[in-house]
């Protein structure tokens, strides 16, 4: 039964989060008035993921991310962004938080992302031992525009990365949560040419059916329905890297690119791209834009 | 649920909350949006006593620290009037000023009399209904 701990300083905030990730099945929910509490309350019980608000009296968010860290490298830190912590929620996803969503969205997307992270985190052991013997791996996919295929490529990944002792519990996290938004935007907004504006808010939005109509009929249309996504995976015991390619027709990632992460971080379009230039240690798009290159190196 | 609409005693005042907002926020969960309201109505005057007595002692950070959590809190029941006040009052304390010369203090504690005024009548009209 996941067991969540919420960090906040609000009455008011402690209870909305409280509220909607309680009203989940299985969902435990525990809460912190802020940093200290919450270091205090990791000493005595260990929670699967912490829920964090940024502005907090008494060690903040990027203090508390940066003591769990050190200390609980395996619990994912989802921080709570609020207009004006910004700068402060990129040093955070730096340092090793493994996800965020914005205060005014998290009757939308508090859910769906803690969901997500448990399911990243839901690592299948059979094939442990076997993948610890493995010293080097690469993965050639050609993937057709079907999002159910994406989890699965996610999980295997997370499971070498695992068993191959490549990165801690958290940095695995953190790549395959911009492996899947990379996975997304390929898709997506890459081969279905789907607009920020017509994509839904969320990913549980887009399960739910919500988009699904366009999605389909352009997986049926001419020039989408054969396009595919190419991914290359090369991981060793000093980094992974992954090469994601569409046959869209590129967008123009120099714009993006040369903003700084935090002018995205409170817009729809720029989440995917905020956690993969976060989390991934380099960056880069062919002159085209429609195929990425993500390296992670092991510290 | 009902909704400051279908009051007509409310029809000549102009509602300062957004209750399709709040709703959303609160993920659609109405059950939940009574229990917000509920702590809400305790914690806003608790935080605005808190931007008073920081400006009254000259302490910036927890004159800045009480707006921005009301600030928070009224965003999420899109009461924007109110909120871009709160709003105001963190800058102000972020500049390390305690003066609420350049901010009317008074006009605060109203736009924040009318949020409080509007959640105790949704409280009243939803202590008995079924959501």
């Amino acid at each position: 039964m996941p067991n969540i701990l919420v960090v906040d300083d609000s009455e008011v905030d402690r209870r909305i989060v409280g509220g909607l990730l309680g009203s989940q099945p299985g969902f435990t929910v525990e809460f912190a008035k802020n940093g200290r509490e919450a270091i205090t309350f990791l000493r005595r019980s260990t929670p699967d993921l912490i829920v964090t608000d940024m502005q907090m009296p008494e060690r903040d968010g990027l203090e508390l991310v940066r003591a769990i860290r050190l200390h609980y490298a395996h619990i994912p830190v989802v921080l709570m962004t609020a207009h004006g912590s910004d700068s402060i929620a990129v040093q955070a996803l730096e340092e090793g938080a493994a996800g965020y969503v914005a205060k005014s969205q998290l009757g939308d997307r508090l859910v769906d992302t803690v969901q997500e992270l448990f399911a990243i985190t839901r690592a299948d052991r059979t094939y442990e031992r076997l993948i610890g013997c493995l010293h080097r791996t690469v993965f050639q996919f050609s993937l057709d525009s079907d999002p159910a295929l994406h989890d699965p490529l996610v999980d295997l990944v997370q499971q070498i990365i695992s068993g191959m002792g490549l990165f801690d519990p958290n940095g695995r996290f953190r790549i395959g949560v911009a492996l899947k938004a990379a996975l997304a935007n390929a898709l997506f907004r890459g081969n279905l040419e789907i607009s920020a504006k017509e994509l839904p808010s969320t990913r549980e939005g887009l399960m739910e059916g919500a988009c699904l109509d366009l999605v389909e009929a352009r997986r049926q249309q001419e020039p989408y329905k054969n396009r595919r996504i190419a991914v290359d995976i090369e991981m060793h015991e000093k980094a992974v890297r992954f090469v994601i390619r569409d046959d869209g027709p590129g967008f123009d990632w120099a714009t993006v690119l040369a903003q700084e992460p935090v002018a995205s971080i409170g817009t729809d379009a720029g989440q995917g791209l905020v956690l993969i230039r976060t989390f991934f240690d380099e960056v880069a798009f062919n002159p085209r834009g429609n195929e990425i290159t993500l390296i992670a190196h092991r510290s | 649920m009902s909704t400051p609409s279908q009051s007509s005693s409310e029809e000549t005042r102009q509602a300062v909350i957004d209750w399709t907002a709040a709703l959303t926020s609160m993920g659609g969960d109405a059950k939940l949006l009574r229990s917000v309201v509920d702590v809400l109505i305790t914690e806003a005057p608790r935080q605005l006593d808190a931007i008073f007595q920081g400006a009254a002692r000259n302490n910036a950070k927890d004159m800045r620290r009480a707006a921005h959590t009301l600030k928070g809190s009224l965003r999420y029941f899109g009461a924007e009037a109110a909120a871009s006040l709160a709003e105001q009052v963190e800058q102000l304390g972020q500049s390390g000023n305690t003066t609420m010369e350049r901010v009317d203090g008074e006009q605060l504690r109203a736009a924040i009399s009318n949020v409080i005024r509007e959640l105790r009548e949704f409280q009243q009209r939803n202590s008995s209904n079924t959501l």
